[in-house]
């Protein structure tokens, strides 16, 4: 039958900060979801084109981002001038962008493939002296292939407008912070417990009497590693699939906490350069009082007549565990004294 | 105590951050004297600069009168 499950030892607020991360994360993908204007300008010859009259917002929320693509032909290069206009037609920014596009193959080392790379976008980022209409005047200058003659080809300019952009890298870099402080919090908070004992011996029994209780959960861990002998005995069967571990708990004055025999599942290991079997086990337990306890954990020897020997038990022992959701825990209590007529 | 300490750190970076990326207060505005800091992409040079509030364009420099090289007379 299993433990009942125990909540006293439950600390969930933890639980309410791994959602911190997510709020910038939030922001970013509603940034990214909001309406974007969108218009396809075409520059054909050396005179300027200007846009359709776009809005700018200014406000708190975001602010106004321009992303503009030329889409260039294969080995060319361009400078495009970039004039943006407010209401009246007059400039409020003037800048020059120096575009290229390169386009061919490579081959190194008996590998060959294709390339094309360019630098064809600009972004502004910039917040408008005030919410108004604004254009973009756009001009290109020295259109220019890879050996530097002059190309007429007409050049399409994808222009984007969003009004509500957010500093994108600061927002992935909040919830990376923001991360790491919440798994330091859950270390704090669920890896706070005390150690009573940790200790490794190659052998069979391990027992230790400890004064336990501290507020929270007790929680023994046992852990076994079998190898094969180097010289196995005439007879020797073949490894088990499990073993039987004894695990008895005792107060003060010697009556039983806990006593119980487990099965416990044989897993096979493979090393680097031997072999081995282990098998584990886990138990959360909670004392009504702070006691002395004498714990006492055995496992056989040898498996199969000889075939595995113990090369090591390790036990742990921690008390004051706390965890962030109910789990199954045993209340371990001395049995009432019988009454003597 | 370091538990409620570590609490606020985390969200005062999560609120600090998050505005700091929403409200952008260090954004070039136009109309902001000095030069414009507002592009994200390579390859871009600004044709002025703000000076009191408003744009001044950069006229080109294609005067060469005050280009003094090396003439014939500079040979020795």
């Amino acid at each position: 039958m299993a433990p009942p499950i125990l909540r006293s030892a439950v600390v969930g607020w933890p639980l309410g900060a791994l959602l911190l991360p997510l709020l910038p994360l939030l922001v970013l993908l509603l940034s990214l979801q909001l309406p974007r204007e969108r218009q396809l300008l075409l520059l054909i010859g050396d005179g300027p084109v200007e846009s359709q009259p776009f809005h700018l917002q200014d406000g708190w929320w975001g602010s106004p981002r321009l992303d503009l693509r030329v889409e260039l032909p294969p080995n060319s290069s361009l400078l495009l001038d970039v004039d943006l206009l407010d209401g009246a037609g007059q400039p409020v920014l003037q800048l020059s962008k120096e575009g290229w596009r390169e386009q061919g193959t490579w081959s190194e080392e008996g590998e060959s493939g294709t390339y094309d790379e360019q630098d064809d976008a600009l972004t502004l980022n910039l917040r408008p002296r005030q919410s108004g209409v604004y254009r973009l005047r756009l001009q290109h200058q020295d259109l220019l292939d890879g050996a530097g003659v002059p190309l007429a080809d007409p050049l399409q300019v994808r222009l984007s407008v969003e009004n509500h952009s957010v500093d994108r890298p600061l927002l992935l870099i909040t919830a990376l912070v923001a991360a790491v402080l919440v798994s330091m919090l859950w270390r704090v908070v669920y890896g706070d417990c005390r150690l009573r004992v940790h200790r490794r011996s190659d052998e069979a029994t391990a027992c230790e009497r400890l004064i336990l209780g501290a507020p929270g959960l007790l929680r023994l861990q046992v852990e076994a590693r079998y190898e094969e002998p180097f010289h196995p005995p005439a007879g020797a069967g073949a490894p088990p699939d499990g073993l039987t571990l004894e695990l008895s708990l005792t107060d003060a004055l010697g009556r039983a906490l806990l006593q119980e025999r487990q099965p416990l599942r044989l897993r096979p290991v493979a090393g680097s350069d031997d072999e081995g079997w282990t098998a584990s086990a886990r138990w959360h337990l909670q004392l009504d009082e702070p006691r002395s306890v004498r714990v006492r954990v055995a496992l056989p020897q040898e498996l199969a007549k000889g075939a595995l020997e113990l090369e090591w038990l390790d036990l742990l022992v921690e008390d004051g565990v706390v965890t962030p959701w109910p789990i199954n825990a045993r209340a371990l209590a001395p049995p009432p004294a019988t009454q003597r007529a | 105590m370091e538990r409620q300490l570590m609490l606020a750190l985390v969200v005062t970076a999560v609120l600090a951050g998050t505005g700091l990326a929403i409200t952008r207060p260090f954004l070039f505005r136009l109309g902001q004297d000095g030069p414009p800091s507002a592009s994200d992409s390579r390859g871009v040079s600004y044709r002025g600069a703000y000076l009191a509030g408003s744009w001044r364009p950069a006229t080109p420099s294609r005067d060469w009168a005050g280009f003094q090289g090396r003439g014939p007379g500079g040979a020795k």
